[in-house]
């Protein structure tokens, strides 16, 4: 079909061409006797009013923003300043409405946003791609990973391929603005893509004067951070009282052989492992512009690199890229616009060793952990050496866009949009680190999106008052996933590095035995197919309203429930307009806005068209990809997918925001506040069903989530004077959620270890109640009504094992005694800026906070139950180089409990670990100086800044696990998986001439 | 040029609605829906493996067959993993993730559903597709139907009485109860009864229920795995065994050993039965019936293998195995004198921990250094097996001879001189118990054996009360018990 639109829409273009061509000769050959040739290409022109200030946009895809929504502003002068490489850490403390969560500091990984709440239930890694947010940059939507590798992925760690956040594409440099667009007032025109909230990224576009260079650079250090490095004695000496106040003759006799010679020098000589694994980083960028043009053809083009060295594990990201942008008026009123954008990005990941086991879904033996002795560990070092590790993202974004204005009032636009991805990522380990196995993968994926959108747009004012605007117009979108994925075992020769392993013929090939290799291909595609128009009017610059209604269809739903109508209404009232409030001098801006709106939410996959599926999975746990029984091929049903219930519809999302801005003083005071509440209606859930029908599941419509909160943001120049000026501004952000509804009317419901209750929130842990220890067996309660002791989960408690409030009073510690308790997402946050500009000096910073968080400081719990985790075939059981430190916590609080009772006396989910994860913190400092001097002018420079920035710089916060921020999505730390953002300092310029 | 737009404008809307069907009716390229399944034989065939394959996962999850099986008896010790110890202690509400596995009976009802499944479905195939005949089905449809009576002999060994699902799901259902568990065997009894029509003696295209090769393979490929009449008498024997019906037990274990031009049967040494290649690849006559892996075929695993939890240094890497048979305990089972069978199931057993070295497929291909991919099959039923089933049937009928024969038939192979020819009565029993205990160790038989030999109290920790109370059976999980409100939990884990 796109080829149909493709065609018809040149053939349209060639005519309309030809037509204005002939009009152009007349006209131009009147005036050419009196002016020079440059004002006759202008007055051919009539320019709108934005080509005149400059920028001609590029994003003019869908409708103009309307001003009736909810949007919160980047300040992109600031964060440009700073090293991040991913714009989403551009965000942190300075939008509201938006809760970032980065797991680990480990440069250019994935990390996750959250717009507004989170609309679906995280349980896994999968859930989280469902969550994020749209990020359209020039008014396309980008594509981003599927999730869909998990599929055949035994752990839940990182995703196959790179791994990589794919925002690190992006350079700040070229970026003009970005917006978290959050109610449907400012975001319906997104449709489906804006289910998760939207953040849009305008870029830099070409621009029209005289040519214009800028160079930006920068260069800094992170700092290396400190570790509590600990030996075997410290281990041991932890170990043993619980050796001997519970340990029988067996577990005496398990006693880890690496703990157990305090003369072996491996395991008890000096810790300072952490020398090899730790660093003072480098960080670094420089990109150049060159931009102008008349308006009748008019460029940019920049180019950039930038790096950023981890502190950890000699981690880092470069990036390289190169954009083009061209605008061409060819006749008056046409407007091509061209850009093309190209990045690449090559990250060097960590070593940890789950990690590797999860790359090779094998777990190798673990009982001796690597010695926290430079002197030994640096053979291990060596031998990561030999490793291939290579993480390749590479990126091409070409945006084409035609805009033709006719009949005075009408404008058509047509845009093509194609969004591709590659990753790709080649992993070996040699036979030192595989117990004298290698290993070899390759990974090879694609992303594709192609967007088509047609519109025509109305514009007119009638009376000089009414203001009338009516679009109509269609948008395309084809997305596809697809990657390639191979390994094998066992090679012949470390020096055999690539993927050839035998084949029927040849059993051993270039790598190895064909027998010991895995490949799997996997592709998916969807397809939205979408109608829209929009009515906007407003009478006089202070009454505006509008309408917007979208038809959409998806391809991941059968014929009879694709389609989906959703309407948006926004209104806003410019009261400061009103006359009556004109004249008054204090207010100079008073605003209410409002919108209610509804958009349907893509489903992930394609299961669910045509009610149950059959699949290949035949495996049993750590055999995820089993496909044959004696050699023939199985299909079964979908009984791990779950049971899909036939006529499976639309999720949507509803949106209430209202929101007032206020400018007092001459906007010397700023404030705006909005306050929503977002119902996601029909998610698609698995709920469990009967085992004895073989399924995990049925999967169907029907669960309801609410957020709701409101967003505040408060900024004053409190001094403004002609020398000196301070501004200063808060914000503040909270949201709520509650679970409204399940599917089949269900109201309690339990999945992975967490509660769902109707009428409570999705974001709760939840735990067992702490009550302190049974220091004897006397100590445990008997049920005077049946003799029994208390029990857990029907274990009879003892000695040692921990003292949990029996809720239901039925002598059975179970997981009705548990409470959901404690929020993952933080109840406030928001950041809090000053800036001061003395003379050519400026100086800014930033405080961020979050109150009301838990955390589960489970790598606390996970030192004090070692006893489960000791030598088993396990991931649990790895022992990665930072487990040689002392893990941080508060350790008088936890009481000796017997680590092998049969009750799991450590485990995570208790209230024993749970702490308040609250932080303020001073994330970013910056000090710029601009250069003025008639030198500068004399050479044409138009713009000289010299800058220094610090970030991470200061962390208040009660919990006592370390970073709070450095935490699992789902709120859990897991202690050396979790690397704190170092503290970086950075100097830099602006150079623009 | 305003008309030519508004044309425009019109054409494009009018393309987009016409184009709009075919640009969202996209083929699924990752799953298969109901209409497009149920097709073809090959349909109709992946349908079938599907069957064998889930039964296989649910038996080797989390090493379940030699969990429920082998552990409880306690020949086997534990060296660190707490939950294997809370297994050989009978604690079985004990809070550890795997036990929460093993408690449940998920994955063979998903089995079972497959079966149901299979055999609902298999008939509109013969329709769709011609090359799939009626005689093709009844094959196929017989081997699903001796699966589903095999898994349910195999639970109710585990859980006592068992919800009986015969058809299958639509998804709806809310509840289901639980069968007696003499009713369940009955079922499976009359089923298995009914598969033996569908079934060749053997896949070697000669008989009228298999012509040619099946699934373009010959008898070798088939043999042990794919089932046949022989698998299907020897599991009557076994369910009848199960009941207490003894004579019946005796009627089927005789019609198998009577039968032995047909199925081929033979006994094994012990050296075959333990070395690389031998009983545990299978496909040998002395296997009745196993659940199959098989290198050549990359149905290997690091993980449902026994090999993964009684190997250790030096023949993987890892300095302690999980379990283990204590050394005292190898000298008093394998005590007899001329008894060969410790030299070939044991090594290291001056060890602390010796190793259990029966089963040990650690293919060539990664051997040296070992990449652990263990490749041994399940052997559910075999030759010596059936002798021994048929000897305590024979004694619990009284036919003390006859079944000192059988008895000193695998004794004799074994190199053990014959049983004393006044042994009789319970202590015959205990004599052939015993000899399945040395004969099968490590093929999860032992705990089985105890259950229905009554001599739990006598050769565990656990009292006759325990017994009584119904300590032998499995609890059920906390998570069927949630989805299903009609089940309740066994009487002793209660």
């Amino acid at each position: 079909m796109k080829y149909i639109y493709l065609l018809f829409f040149l053939c349209l273009c060639t005519l309309e061409i030809q037509a204005q061509r002939t009009l152009y000769r007349n006209t131009g050959k009147d005036s050419s006797s009196t002016a020079n040739a440059d004002s006759i290409i202008l007055s051919r022109v009539t320019s709108t009013k934005r080509d005149t200030i400059g920028y001609l946009p590029n994003n003019e895809l869908f409708l103009s923003r309307s001003i009736n929504g909810a949007v919160s502003n980047v300040d992109v002068g600031e964060v440009k300043k700073l090293p991040y490489v991913s714009v989403d850490q551009m965000l942190v403390g300075r939008v509201t409405g938006v809760d970032i969560r980065t797991p680990s500091a480990e440069p250019g990984k994935r990390n996750s946003v959250f717009i507004r709440g989170t609309s679906s239930l995280l349980l896994s890694n999968r859930d989280i791609f469902y969550a994020q947010p749209a990020y359209v940059v020039d008014g396309v939507p980008l594509i981003m990973d599927h999730a869909f590798a998990y599929d055949i992925q035994r752990f839940d760690f990182n995703r196959m391929g790179t791994e990589t956040n794919l925002l690190s594409f992006l350079d700040v440099n070229d970026i003009e603005r970005i917006e978290v667009l959050k109610d449907f007032g400012a975001s319906a025109q997104y449709g489906p893509n804006a289910a998760n909230g939207v953040i849009s990224i305008t870029t830099k576009a070409p621009r029209v004067g005289q040519m214009q260079v800028s160079v930006n650079a920068y260069a800094g250090l992170s700092l290396r951070p400190s570790v509590d490095a600990v030996n075997g004695k410290y281990e041991s000496d932890f170990r043993l009282p619980f050796y001997q106040k519970y340990a029988n003759e067996t577990q005496w006799r398990s006693f880890p052989r690496y703990l157990a010679d305090s003369s072996q020098a491996r395991y008890f000589g000096p810790a300072n492992w952490d020398d090899l694994f730790l660093r003072n980083a480098f960080t670094d960028g420089i990109q150049a512009s060159v931009s102008g043009g008349t308006p009748l053809a008019n460029f940019r083009f920049s180019i950039g690199q930038s790096s950023q060295q981890g502190v950890y594990d000699k981690t880092g990201i470069r990036r390289y890229d190169v954009n083009f942008g061209i605008n061409i008026q060819p006749l008056k009123n046409l407007v091509f616009t061209t850009q093309v954008a190209v990045a690449n990005l090559n990250r060097k990941r960590n070593e940890f060793i789950r990690d590797r086991a999860g790359d090779e879904d094998y777990l190798f033996n673990y009982s001796s952990p690597l010695s926290p002795n430079k002197a030994y560990l640096q053979q291990y070092y060596t031998a990561l050496d030999n490793t291939i590790n290579r993480n390749k993202n590479n990126s091409a974004r070409i945006i084409a866009n035609v805009k033709y204005s006719f009949a005075s009032h009408f404008t058509w636009n047509t845009r093509f949009a194609i969004d591709y991805g590659q990753n790709f990522r080649d992993y070996f380990v040699p036979t030192s680190l595989g117990e004298g196995n290698s290993y070899v993968s390759n990974f090879d994926g694609l992303n594709k999106r192609l967007v088509l959108d047609n519109s025509l747009r109305y514009e007119n004012t009638f009376s000089g008052k009414h203001h009338l605007e009516v679009t109509l117009g269609q948008y395309g979108q084809w997305d596809k996933w697809r990657y390639d994925y191979g390994r094998a075992y066992k090679g012949s020769s470390d020096y055999i590095k690539i993927y050839q392993p035998g084949s029927d013929d040849q059993k051993e090939g270039r790598f190895g035995n064909f027998r010991l290799m895995f490949n799997t291909k996997d592709f998916t595609q969807s397809r939205l197919a979408s109608f829209y128009s929009n009515i906007g009017y407003n009478f006089d610059g202070k009454y505006f309203v509008s309408l917007y209604v979208r038809r959409d269809g998806t391809s991941y739903l059968d014929a009879a429930h694709r389609w989906l109508v959703s309407p948006t209404v926004s209104a806003s009232w410019k009261i400061s307009q009103e006359d009556f409030l004109k004249d008054a001098t204090w207010l100079s801006n008073l605003q209410l806005r409002g919108s209610w709106g509804r958009v349907g939410r893509l489903l992930m996959d394609e299961f669910y068209r045509g009610g149950p599926v059959y699949n290949v999975d035949a495996g049993w746990n750590g055999v995820p990809n089993m496909s044959t029984y004696n050699a023939f091929p199985v299909i079964n049903a979908g009984y791990t997918t779950g049971y899909i219930v036939p006529g499976t519809s639309w999720p949507v999302v509803e949106q209430l925001n209202g929101g007032i801005d206020i400018g007092l003083f001459h906007d010397r005071v700023r404030a705006s506040l909005d306050v929503y509440a977002k119902t996601d209606r029909n998610l698609v859930l698995k709920i469990p069903t009967l085992e004895e029908e073989g399924y995990t599941g049925i999967v169907k419509n029907g669960m309801t989530i609410r957020n709701y909160g409101y967003e505040l943001s408060v900024e004053a120049d409190v001094i403004r004077r002609e020398k000196f000026r301070w501004t200063t501004g808060i914000s503040a952000y909270t949201n709520q959620n509650k679970l409204l509804a399940l599917p089949d009317g269900l109201t309690d419901l339990v999945i992975s270890q967490r509660r769902f209750l109707v009428g409570k929130p999705t974001d709760r842990y939840w735990l067992l109640i702490n009550e302190g220890i049974y220091n004897s067996d006397g100590d445990v309660p008997v049920n005077p009504a049946t003799g029994k002791k208390m029990t857990y989960q029907g274990v009879t408690l003892r000695k040692g094992d921990p003292r949990w409030r029996d809720l239901d009073g039925n002598y059975d510690i179970n997981d009705k005694d548990r409470v959901m308790k404690g929020r993952l997402s933080p109840a406030v946050t928001g950041g809090f800026t000053n800036t001061f500009y003395y003379r050519d000096w400026e100086l800014n910073a930033l405080v961020n906070y979050a109150f009301g968080r838990k955390i589960i400081n489970q790598a606390l719990a996970n030192r004090f139950d070692f006893a489960n985790r000791e030598g088993i075939d396990d991931p649990k059981a790895i022992k990665e180089i930072s487990w040689w430190s002392k893990v941080q916590g508060d350790y008088s609080k936890v009481p000796a409990y017997n680590p092998w009772s049969a009750v799991y006396a450590y485990q995570p989910d208790q209230t024993l670990f749970l702490e308040d994860g609250s932080f303020v913190k001073l994330r970013a400092v910056t000090l710029a100086y601009n250069l003025h001097s008639a030198w500068m002018k004399r050479s044409g420079i138009d713009h000289l800044r010299i800058y220094a920035t610090g970030n991470n710089l200061l962390t208040w916060s009660p919990y006592k696990g370390g970073d709070p921020e450095a935490v699992s999505y789902f709120g859990y730390d897991e202690g050396y998986y979790n690397w704190a953002a170092p503290r970086t300092f950075t100097l830099g310029f602006n150079f623009q001439f | 040029m305003k008309n030519i737009a508004v044309a425009g404008m019109i054409l494009f809307l009018a393309v987009g609605m016409l184009s709009c069907k075919k640009m969202l009716d996209v083929p699924s390229h990752r799953a298969l829906t109901e209409e497009n399944m149920w097709q073809t034989k090959n349909d109709a065939r992946a349908g079938l493996s599907a069957c064998y394959a889930l039964m296989r996962a649910a038996m080797a999850n989390e090493n379940a067959h030699w969990v429920y099986g082998e552990l409880r008896a306690g020949d086997f010790q534990v060296t660190k993993r707490g939950d294997l110890q809370a297994v050989v202690e009978s604690n079985l509400n004990a809070s550890f993730s795997t036990m929460d596995e093993w408690r449940d009976w998920r994955r063979f009802y998903t089995a079972i559903a497959q079966c149901n499944l299979t055999i609902a479905k298999l008939p509109q195939v013969t329709v769709t597709d011609y090359r799939y005949s009626k005689n093709d089905m009844q094959l196929d449809i017989a081997q699903a139907i001796y699966i589903r009576a095999f898994l349910y002999y195999y639970m109710v060994r585990i859980w006592g009485d068992v919800p009986l699902v015969t058809a299958a799901s639509d998804g709806t259902a809310k509840s289901i109860t639980r069968e007696n568990w003499q009713k369940v065997l009955d079922y499976a009894a009359a089923e298995a009864e009914r598969s033996i029509d569908g079934l060749p003696w053997k896949y070697n295209g000669k008989s009228p229920e298999q012509q040619g090769d099946y699934r373009g393979q010959g008898e070798s490929h088939h043999i042990s795995i794919t089932i046949t009449k022989g698998m299907a008498y020897t599991l009557l024997a076994h369910i009848y065994t199960w009941k207490g019906q003894y004579d019946k037990a005796l009627e089927y274990a005789n019609t198998v050993i009577n039968n032995q031009s047909n199925t081929g049967y033979g006994f094994v040494s012990v050296n075959d039965l333990t070395r690389l290649d031998g009983a545990f690849r299978g496909r040998i006559p002395a296997n009745i019936f196993q659940i199959d892996m098989n290198f050549d075929h990359a149905e290997i695993s690091s993980t449902g293998q026994l090999e993964d939890w009684t190997l250790r240094d030096p023949y993987i890497p890892k300095q302690e195995s999980e379990i283990y048979v204590p050394r005292d305990s190898i000298l008093k089972i394998y005590g007899e004198p001329h008894e060969q069978r410790a030299d070939y199931f044991f090594t290291k057993l001056d060890d602390a921990y010796p190793i259990f070295y029966k089963i040990k497929q650690i293919n060539t291909s990664v051997k040296d250094p070992v990449l652990k991919m263990y490749s041994s099959c399940i052997i559910v039923f075999r030759y010596e097996e059936l002798y021994l089933l048929r000897a305590e049937a024979k004694a619990r009928l009284g036919m003390t001879a006859d079944a000192q024969k059988d008895l000193n038939q695998v004794r004799g192979n074994r190199s053990l001189k014959a049983v004393n020819a006044g042994l009789a009565g319970e202590d015959l029993l205990d004599a052939i118990l015993l000899e399945r205990r040395r004969e099968l160790m490590g093929e999860g038989w032992y705990w089985y054996d105890l259950m229905h030999f009554k001599r739990i109290p006598r050769f565990t920790k656990l009292t006759q009360a325990d017994v009584d109370r119904g300590v032998a059976f499995w609890p059920l999980s906390q998570e069927a018990l949630s989805n299903n409100k009609s089940l309740t939990q066994n009487s002793f884990w209660k």
